[in-house]
């Protein structure tokens, strides 16, 4: 997952987040996004 | 008569030196099989040797020995070649003092030989018991014939019975307290092998959690991109960014599994020349997920320098200290490897920030079934790792501070390497 983009990244979480995808899945994404320092793209826009 | 016994006890000595000592101070050191195989071999030749040179006395013309039993040991657990190497020492010797006793040596110790050489095979398969068993009647037969011969060869005299009272079953005894003796120190060292491998068994089991917790994230997460490839209008480069990753995490579970089954797998004993920085990077990897699951950071500075040992059991043993030094710290902190060059040895230091001991539990420390972790600890690890820093001819050093932490530090003696030698001035530096 390191090797993902942060922009897709970004949009794979809300993606998993629609499709209701396995939860366990969605906090793995939100702790590489938190890791990357990118916390606030999500926490601005949720 | 109390002449006699005394001079049989000290053939029993010179049987019992050499034969025992020297497999006792070979285990604590790393022989192969093969050198350890001549070495016992010799001892036996030195006991023949040492037997001949002091014999019993029944009459001032008539000398016995229980260069026997040594021939006997020698040759069926030694094979067939060792056999032949003790008939060629016993004869040779035995002709330096000739008489005419000699030919009994030589149709006694080629007889030896050939029952050696025919049964030294099929002995090596036999359990403890009948070693001792077979061993006892092929002395005891050996000893008949060698009165026989006597009586053949002198004649009926006053001796002859003393020969058939005190010979004939002090021989047969010994060999069966030499035999059980050695069966006994065998399986002594059989069983302390068996601990080590136990103890790692054991190490195996408790991070097989780990192992399958940091093998489950890898699955979700390729398990989710999987299924957000699902999607409809997704354009083809994010698709195969998806495919790629996804792929990636499997890779990763997969490295994970393969790390932890060669560590479990049993690997053969053979002594060779090992990196010691491949093998600490081995066991971080295998450590990795247990270090993770307690938010412990891995810090090190590995310089490729060689170390002589046995793979399987150095990894074993940088994995139990590494462990020990994971589970101080329950509530994270930071694990540092360290290598440098210490004089001609090399040294490993393992250093944790976690909640230390105390002076009496740093005391106790290697003491087998002495633990820190309550039930969770066997109580072997850390003797496991005592045992096999020795046997590697190294020395080990702790220090350890309650709260602040312990500081683990493993000297080892340098297998020279050519592309490092030149560099060794820098490393001193650096290492103080």
């Amino acid at each position: 997952m390191k090797n993902l983009s942060d922009e897709l990244l970004i949009e794979s979480y809300y993606k998993a987040i629609e499709l209701k995808l396995s939860p366990d899945f969605i906090e793995l994404i939100k702790r590489e996004i938190f890791r990357r320092s990118l916390g606030h793209k999500i926490k601005l826009s949720s | 008569m109390i002449e006699i016994l005394k001079d049989f006890l000290l053939n029993l000595f010179f049987i019992l030196l050499p034969i025992f000592i020297i497999p006792l101070w070979m285990e604590e050191r790393n022989i192969s099989e093969k050198i350890k195989h001549h070495i016992l071999t010799t001892s036996a030749a030195i006991a023949i040797i040492f037997c001949i040179t002091f014999p019993v006395s029944f009459d001032e013309e008539y000398m016995f020995d229980l260069r026997q039993i040594p021939f006997w040991l020698g040759g069926l657990y030694g094979g067939p070649f060792a056999s032949i190497f003790l008939c060629i020492v016993t004869i040779g010797y035995r002709s330096l003092f000739g008489g005419k006793g000699f030919i009994i040596t030589i149709i006694s110790a080629i007889f030896q030989t050939v029952i050696s050489v025919l049964l030294s095979k099929k002995f090596i398969t036999l359990s403890s018991k009948q070693k001792i068993l077979l061993s006892f009647v092929l002395s005891a037969f050996s000893g008949m014939l060698m009165i026989i011969m006597v009586r053949l060869l002198y004649g009926f005299s006053d001796f002859f019975w003393t020969m058939w009272l005190v010979y004939l079953p002090i021989q047969p005894l010994s060999m069966l307290l030499t035999c059980y003796l050695r069966e006994a120190l065998q399986a002594n060292i059989e069983v302390r092998k068996r601990i080590i491998r136990a103890e790692k068994m054991e190490v195996v089991s408790h991070l097989a959690a780990s192992i399958s917790h940091e093998v489950r994230n890898p699955l979700t997460a390729s398990r989710g991109f999987m299924q957000l490839l699902e999607q409809h209008h997704l354009p083809l480069e994010k698709r195969k960014e998806y495919i790629r990753i996804a792929i990636e995490e499997l890779d990763r579970a997969e490295a994970i599994i393969t790390d932890y089954l060669t560590f479990a797998k049993p690997a053969p004993e053979c002594v060779e020349k090992l990196n010691v920085k491949t093998e600490i990077e081995r066991v971080i990897d295998i450590l990795r997920p247990l270090a993770n699951m307690s938010s412990v950071e891995i810090q090190t500075s590995l310089i490729p320098f060689n170390v002589k040992g046995e793979r399987e059991k150095f990894q074993q043993c940088l994995l139990n200290i590494m462990k020990n030094a994971i589970e101080a710290m329950p509530n994270g902190g930071l694990l540092d490897i360290y290598v440098s060059l210490n004089k001609n040895n090399i040294l490993i230091r393992i250093s944790d920030t976690g909640v230390g001991m105390t002076r009496e539990q740093l005391e106790r420390l290697g003491e087998p079934y002495f633990t820190t972790k309550g039930t969770k600890g066997t109580g072997l690890g850390m003797m496991v790792v005592y045992r096999i820093i020795e046997s590697m001819n190294g020395t080990i050093q702790i220090t350890s501070e309650v709260n602040k932490g312990t500081q683990v530090s493993i000297y080892l003696p340098l297998i020279q390497s050519l592309p490092y030698t030149s560099s060794t001035g820098k490393e001193k530096i650096l290492a103080y």
